[in-house]
């Protein structure tokens, strides 16, 4: 019955209390729901720890099952334009709340994905309706926020998850999922998703389709990263002045798993610390991987920025050899 | 006048058919068992010239039945639908044992919505006593929603190199031709499946000729940006001053930004030191950096440092000149890519229910769900339809994107 569900719906936390990581934050939002009183939030932090879950969670206390007629969630990257914000936004603020508290809530999401000029006029619009709405900004960077909100609104800093906390989430749900779950797999699934809840929960998710038992192998299957073996495998290729054929494997798994170059050297600059060679290297190479994702950022072009790295660390290998 | 190849070597009958037998099986048998089928509709989508059209005339000739068509240059509002397949769909041919609707390319015509089209062609497939059949190219655009839900989709599968160039030969053997193989595999690579295209460029080329030669093929004109383009290549790798590296590619009818791609791809294609190749793609890598900052600013004037530190940084990247023959490649990747990118944004177009599901933005629908689902359909098509499903997604969906996957 419950297996057509999305598991990172299906275990979201409902509760404040059932947030995971987050103690502080969750002890302050629960001291707004006792008051029926908040001010404008900002939430800062990465993707995938509970920013949303927990402008969800806070909104079921507030409101009980009329949450959703309450809150009204936006995505700034998605809904293009301020002038779509402005209106959805006037519409949801022309009623008045249902039930005892005075005001509603604006979820707006990704709101560092806007422009400046598009957070002023933002600015205004929740001076405009401040009266009768609450607004809650997700971000995964404060500072991409302009100050004059960043001022007006309370910040609240997520904290990455930590090992332990997201192990132990895994683990709830493989057993109520009845999963046997390795630790080695654990381990996969962080080395993946860096901490990222969403993502964790659905990697587990893929993998338990194929079987009971989940294992590393299982979890590599499973996901769009390159395994860490074929990106090893490239740096060696490099190493060893095989450039065309580093080059080569390179840009089939960029296609394979449609990686785009940012994503291909993080996941490169991260194997190079289990690249087996001297350790002053690997110090030179990542300081030229830095330098190449800067590079990335300013021209894009991939195929020639990581055709640089290649060459650089095929540089490398040959001093080393002679 | 000259009979187009085209017509005259369109399938006659199911057997010349193509490569297409899994979407041929479906069409017959919707022809014959019909009314007794699933969806009152069928809707025929693959890309341009792989016979979708020529393949219901053909299978209507061997089962004997006429076809009415409504197509592309029929004006298609609501009143023209009716008026001309009104008629059509109540009463009995007299000649066949039955009738097809074919309406073609109902993704041809802007505005068609807008007129009612939809509505009316809906109205004829629900009304209708003989089987309607639609085409399209591309079916997934959202005002096309309601006919998809009528229809039962089929698809026809993009053509292979080998598929057409046995078709080329099998016209030049008829037409009394002989064509160099190299010629038959860059008309192939050119058609990218379109068989169509690729036997419209044969006649052309044999008008003039009855012997075809590579060196024919400039004529159709595409030739000859490659030609100039491996030309300059030649002399920049070889160029031991900055002006003999810059100054070949002042005849190159090409985007610097272009160039780029093709000088990437050949650098460890001439250079075979790790020292040279290092430098050649630090200054390709330094000079792509000052690309963006123009970009950025849009401040074309600075276009010539750009261009100046690709061209002469990579010539002069070398210790001494090679004296061997290099045979330049077009770069392979950037087709590979785009297609790649365009596959995946169709996908990502269906996700919007996902996104309000899973409370969050199109970006991380794509980071996180899309792209396992991709990873999926690819390893295990079993397992990727059933996370399909739970994802929300629709059969006809989930049929459209296992084909789509299976092209990455």
């Amino acid at each position: 019955m419950s297996d057509n569900e999305i598991w990172t719906e299906k275990y979201r936390p409902k509760r404040l209390d059932d947030i995971k990581g987050q103690g502080e934050i969750v002890k302050r939002l629960k001291a707004f729901v006792e008051s029926k009183n908040m001010p404008h939030l900002l939430f800062a932090g990465p993707a995938g720890v509970g920013k949303t879950t927990a402008a969800l969670a806070l909104a079921r206390e507030l409101y009980g099952d009329k949450w959703e007629q309450n809150v009204l969630q936006l995505n700034a990257s998605d809904d293009r334009g301020i002038d779509v914000i402005r209106e959805k936004v006037k519409e949801f603020a022309r009623t008045k709340p249902i039930g005892n508290v005075p005001f509603k809530i604006v979820f707006l999401d990704e709101a560092d994905a806007m422009t400046r000029d598009a957070q002023q006029a933002l600015r205004r619009i929740m001076e405009e309706y401040s009266s009768v709405t609450r607004f809650i900004l997700a971000c995964n960077y404060s500072s991409k926020i302009i100050e004059p909100i960043q001022s007006r609104t309370v910040i609240f800093r997520f904290k990455q998850l930590d090992k332990k906390d997201v192990f132990e989430l895994l683990k709830s749900i493989a057993e109520k999922e009845n999963l046997n779950i390795s630790d080695d797999a654990l381990e996969a699934i962080y080395y993946i998703s860096e901490g990222d809840m969403r993502k964790s929960i659905n990697i587990l998710q893929a993998a338990a389709l194929y079987s009971k038992d989940i294992t590393p192998e299982l979890i590599y299957e499973v996901t769009s990263i390159a395994k860490p073996q074929e990106l090893q495998e490239v740096l060696k290729l490099a190493y060893e002045g095989k450039f065309a054929e580093a080059r080569e494997k390179l840009i089939d798994l960029m296609i394979k798993y449609g990686l785009a170059g940012e994503d291909i050297i993080k996941y490169l600059s991260k194997e190079v610390y289990s690249m087996n060679i001297p350790e002053k290297e690997k110090l030179d190479i990542i300081y030229y991987a830095g330098e190449i994702e800067y590079r990335l950022l300013e021209g894009s072009d991939p195929i020639i920025q990581l055709g640089a790295l290649l060459a650089y660390i095929g540089l490398r290998g040959l001093q080393n050899r002679k | 006048m000259v009979e187009p190849w085209i017509k005259k070597y369109a399938p006659k009958h199911i057997n010349e058919i193509i490569n297409q037998s899994e979407a041929i099986g479906k069409i017959k048998s919707f022809i014959e068992k019909y009314p007794n089928v699933n969806k009152k509709a069928l809707l025929i989508y693959g890309p341009p010239g792989v016979g979708k059209t020529s393949s219901i005339y053909a299978i209507a000739n061997d089962l004997n039945y006429e076809v009415v068509e409504l197509n592309a240059s029929d004006n298609r509002n609501a009143r023209v639908i009716h008026e001309k397949l009104g008629e059509a769909i109540k009463g009995k041919p007299f000649f066949k044992k039955g009738r097809i609707i074919l309406v073609d390319e109902v993704d041809g015509l802007a505005g068609f919505q807008d007129r009612g089209g939809v509505g009316a062609l809906a109205k004829i497939i629900e009304e209708s006593r003989w089987p309607v059949i639609l085409t399209a190219n591309d079916p997934w655009d959202p005002k096309f929603k309601k006919l998809r839900d009528l229809c039962d989709m089929v698809e026809f599968k993009k053509l292979s190199n080998y598929d057409i160039i046995r078709q080329l030969k099998r016209i030049c053997a008829n037409e009394k031709i002989t064509i160099d193989d190299n010629v038959l595999s860059a008309l192939a690579d050119r058609s990218s499946g379109d068989l169509r295209s690729a036997i419209n460029d044969l006649q052309a080329l044999a008008m003039m000729s009855s012997h075809i030669t590579l060196k024919d093929l400039e004529v159709l004109g595409y030739r000859e940006r490659e030609i100039t383009i491996f030309k300059a290549l030649g002399q920049m790798f070889k160029a031991n001053t900055i002006m003999g590296a810059t100054l070949p590619f002042a005849d190159v009818d090409m985007d610097p930004e272009e160039i780029k791609a093709w000088v990437e791809e050949n650098i460890s294609n001439e250079y075979e030191n790790i020292k040279e190749i290092y430098e050649a793609y630090n200054w390709l890598s330094l000079a792509v950096v000052f690309y963006g900052r123009i970009y950025k600013r849009q401040y074309w004037d600075l276009l010539k440092y750009f261009t100046t530190l690709m061209y002469a940084g990579v010539a002069l990247a070398k210790e001494k000149r090679y004296n061997k023959f290099t045979k330049y490649r077009m770069p392979q990747y950037i087709r590979k890519l785009s297609q790649n990118k365009e596959i995946r944004e169709k996908i990502e177009e269906l996700s919007k229910n996902l996104q309000k599901k899973v409370h969050t933005s199109k970006h991380r629908v794509r980071e996180v769900y899309i792209n396992t689902l991709i990873v999926l359909m690819k390893e295990n098509e079993k397992i990727g339809r059933k996370y399909a499903e739970i994802l929300g997604f629709n059969e006809n969906e989930i049929s459209y994107i296992k084909g789509a996957v299976e092209k990455l």
